[in-house]
């Protein structure tokens, strides 16, 4: 066969194996996501404030090199607010507030001088920040004579204050996935390993490469790179050479520190803007500084975002998507066109994992990631094809319940050890006992697969396997790795499969992926800007509550319509609409603020403010009404604190602003005037049971 | 399109979706022949796609968001391949088979089955060039710029990953077929 028959032949089998199906439910779940992570700044948006002065006492040379740090410097900042990456931690006394929005052309210096991501450090500060997927902590030597900057959305610190903004250099620390190493002539090339990143450097146009040492830093090998950037980039827009990605760019002759540090395989810029200017002062308080750095590279990649991470019960790293079971609750999920429920018995110490995109379910250990051995699994699918030669790619579509099940007991290598007519959910159909007797080698991860729909199932492995026929569909519910259930489990899963109900009427499309919905008992956890909000929710089947996964919002309604009164939500509040949209939006840096901003603002009329305390945290509660129609706000809503719905003309609103360390929750009950006893005593069960993670 | 990366360069999440909704599939077939892992698959593509709206802003031409998009996919499932998860979801697509003659079929699957068993063999990085110039039907230079690495590194770990498939495939010619002696 020659090269050219080969490459047909393998175009050929590509072309026609290919899966171009898209998971029900894979969109949602990535705009799910979109809908809650920002977009990274672009550099050049933000140069404008940093155009800080010069001190006074250089030379003409050190001022243009003072210049070209500052200016860094300002990208630095700017570059360095890594939108997504939750804010950092710092101890001392200074006064911390939390992440904030993302600071628009009009955002301004705070009372110490600050803008919106800056934190002056007065005195000796842990700082800690995150990258993309490490923690970074180090210890700044401040002094009221000699501050330090740090910027909260990322790691970053910038020397001098925030009133003048002055300084001889900064650090700023990324993660590295791509290296331009064409000087801006072509697109900057992803780098997958440290090795590539440090070649990448070292041979990179626009330029010159003074010393290359091999280092350590934060305990991990590195390499610092003594580097001078070329004066003529012509190629780079905006003059500055994006060398690695994350941290800003470097101006054309300006002096560069860079070290590269391989953190198990994940490669972290460390840059050193102004490297050539410094004096040996503060070369020496930078190295105090760097030999100080603490790395953690256990930060999970799927806690960033939303920040923070759709968490129950302290369980982290589950996607948003999915729902944890930490009280017990209802679990809707599809299996093809068909819905189905289940009542899920999970606890606080033994939680169960529901996925969204369809029907799985499993219980949990420790985290999401962490399913525990002995531990319920099962799995539901609408059957419409059977693999009668598991990893040979020979299977057969099945129309019918006994198509089905003829096609399964006649499959190649699976033994049916067992068959009992059952009925679930008052359909009939027969549990099988499957035994797969396959040689796996010819398989993908030795994993085998049988039905659409359902994860591969091991060799060796006995599964019970449900067969239901559901008004001419066939559906499949496996039993995972029954062999090493608990017996308190194989109760649970009894009680599950009791509890099935199942919507023939569904449509195909699935459930909002945003949508929970509590027709039992359950728990509710659901971000409110930093911070996440948990309320004990008394669902039912006459009463059943929705919920958000992206932000904190409750509604009594179901999610197939999504209407209803009866309405909570929660936000962090950064903005306060004092105007009633007559360009009277301020930023709010303390609950006070808020306080006192939504009590004078305009266009509501408060009837009531009293003190308030929820979930522990003290604050105001405001009861209010908005009279009249203000035509310049549209759809006649006033956005009056920012994260919560808009508020409606005519109706009447209950409104908390809590002081939660710091950070400003806002709690917003729409038109409780109009709610029925029964809603109104729910409502009062969320916030007499709720609890806030700052 | 042009118009859509603008808009959503600009922030808007309805034209990202808009522009992301026409690709999914292409976008998760590429990652299911890298990484032949269900999980790993969407949970790559996801990676990508929220990469890709993250980082948009940063997106100097938007006629090359394709390309760029793909870079960010590769990228992506080269992070999964280290921490693949054990256990996967499969739903085997059905391939259309009516009208050849049982030793067309039989000799199609058993090519099929090599193919697929040699592509399993390969490592993610020549799974993905090949899949990239032989399912993408890209240019080398593309497959290079999508891959981040140079056109002569991409030609050689493509010939290195048909070398290998070759192997593979008269290794198995010169035995009886394990399954064929399996399932006799």
């Amino acid at each position: 066969m020659t090269n050219e028959q080969f490459s047909a032949q393998l175009r050929q089998h590509l072309l026609s194996t290919a899966d171009e199906r898209v998971v029900q439910g894979q969109l949602a779940s990535i705009l799910d996501q979109v809908a809650v992570v920002p977009q990274r700044p672009k550099l050049v948006a933000r140069l404008p404030w940093f155009a800080g002065g010069v001190g006074s006492t250089s030379s003409s040379q050190l001022r243009w090199a003072l210049l070209v740090a500052l200016a860094l410097i300002g990208l630095t900042i700017a570059g360095a607010i890594y939108v997504g990456a939750p804010g950092p931690r710092i101890t001392a006394d200074q006064e911390v507030v939390g992440p904030t929005l993302e600071p628009g052309p009009e955002a301004t210096p705070d009372r110490a001088g600050c803008l919106p991501f800056l934190t002056q450090f007065d005195e000796a500060t842990t700082y800690t920040a995150d990258t993309h997927s490490l923690s970074i902590t180090v210890s700044v030597p401040a002094t009221p004579a000699e501050p330090w900057m740090g910027w909260r959305d990322s790691f970053g610190l910038t020397s001098g204050a925030c009133t003048d903004r002055t300084g001889p250099g900064g650090i700023a620390a990324s993660e590295v996935t791509e290296v331009d190493a064409r000087a801006c002539a072509v697109s900057a090339a992803a780098v997958n390993t440290y090795e590539e990143a440090v070649a990448a450097v070292s041979t990179a146009q626009g330029i010159d490469v003074l010393l290359r040492t091999e280092e350590t830093l934060g305990g991990y090998s590195a390499t610092l790179f003594d580097l001078r950037v070329h004066d003529d980039l012509n190629a780079c827009s905006n003059g500055g050479l994006h060398l690695v990605d994350g941290v800003p760019s470097f101006g054309p002759g300006s002096g560069i520190g860079l070290y590269l540090v391989n953190v198990d395989g994940t490669t972290l810029a460390v840059a050193l803007h102004g490297y050539h200017s410094w004096s040996s002062d503060f070369r020496a308080t930078v190295d105090e500084i760097l030999g100080s750095m603490q790395i953690d590279p256990s930060r999970p990649e799927e806690s960033i975002a939303p920040p923070p991470a759709f968490t129950s019960g302290g369980i982290r790293n589950c996607s948003p998507a999915d729902t944890v079971f930490d009280a017990p609750g209802t679990y809707t999920a599809p299996a093809g066109s068909l819905s189905l429920s289940v009542d899920v018995p999970g606890t606080r110490d033994d939680p169960w994992l529901g996925l969204t995109s369809r029907f799985s379910l499993r219980s949990l250990k420790g985290a999401c990631t962490d399913f525990g051995r002995g531990g319920g699994w099962l799995e539901a699918s609408e059957v419409t094809r059977v693999e009668t030669e598991a990893c040979a790619g020979a299977g057969v579509a099945v129309d019918t319940f006994e198509e089905a099940l003829a096609a399964i007991s006649s499959a190649k290598g699976i033994n049916v050890d067992e068959r009992t007519d059952v009925t679930l959910a008052g359909y009939t159909g027969t549990r099988l006992g499957l035994r797969l007797d396959i040689d796996s080698n010819a398989c993908a991860e030795q994993q085998i697969p049988l039905l659409n729909g359902m994860t591969r199932f091991d060799p060796g492995a006995r599964y019970p396997l449900y067969l239901i026929d559901v008004d001419g569909k066939t559906l499949a519910i496996a039993l995972y790795e029954t062999d090493i259930w608990r017996p308190d489990v194989t109760a649970q899963v009894d009680e599950i499969l009791a509890s099935l109900r199942i919507d023939t009427t569904a449509s195909s499309e699935p459930v909002a992926a945003d949508c929970v919905e509590f027709r039992g008992p359950s728990r509710y956890t659901a971000p409110a800007g930093s911070m996440s909000v948990m309320v004990s929710v008394p669902g039912s089947d006459a009463e059943p509550w929705i919920g958000s996964r992206r932000h904190f919002s409750l509604l009594r309604a179901a999610c197939a319509d999504q209407q209803g009164t009866g309405w909570i939500e929660a936000s962090e509040v950064d903005l306060v609409d004092m105007a009633a949209c007559e360009r009277g939006t301020v930023e709010i840096h303390s609950t006070e603020e808020a306080i006192a901003a939504v009590g004078t603002a305009q266009g509501i009329e408060v009837t009531s403010q009293t003190d308030a305390k929820l979930g522990g945290y003290s604050g105001t509660k405001f009861d209010f009404e908005i009279p009249e129609i203000t035509s310049r706000c549209a759809d006649n809503q006033i956005p009056l604190v920012d994260g919560v719905n808009p508020f409606d003309v005519g109706l009447d609103y209950t409104l908390y602003l809590i002081d939660v360390n710091g950070k400003t929750l806002a709690v917003a009950l729409y038109g409780p005037a109009n709610w029925s006893a029964t809603v109104s005593d729910t409502i009062e069960i969320f916030l007499d049971s709720m609890q806030i993670e700052p | 399109m042009r118009d859509l990366v603008v808009r959503a360069r600009q922030g808007d999440r309805d034209a990202f979706a808009a522009i992301l909704a026409p690709s999914l599939g292409r976008l998760t077939a590429v990652a299911r022949m890298i990484l032949r892992d269900e999980y790993a698959a969407q949970d790559a593509v996801q990676d990508a796609s929220i990469e890709a709206w993250r980082s948009l802003p940063g997106l100097r031409d938007p006629d090359k968001f394709e390309a760029w998009i793909r870079r960010l996919l590769v990228r992506a499932c080269f992070q999964r391949t280290r921490r693949i998860r054990r256990v996967g979801a499969v739903e085997v697509r059905l391939t259309p088979d009516h009208e050849q003659d049982i030793a067309t079929l039989e000799r199609d699957l058993d090519l099929r089955d090599q193919l697929d068993r040699g592509l399993a063999r390969l490592t993610a990085q020549q799974r993905a060039v090949v899949v990239l110039v032989h399912y993408l039907d890209l240019p080398l230079a593309d497959a290079a710029q999508a891959l981040g690495i140079p056109v002569g590194t991409t030609k050689s770990r493509l010939n290195s990953a048909r070398n290998a498939l070759r192997a593979a495939i008269e290794a198995d010619d010169r035995e009886p077929s394990r399954l064929g002696e399996r399932f006799a």
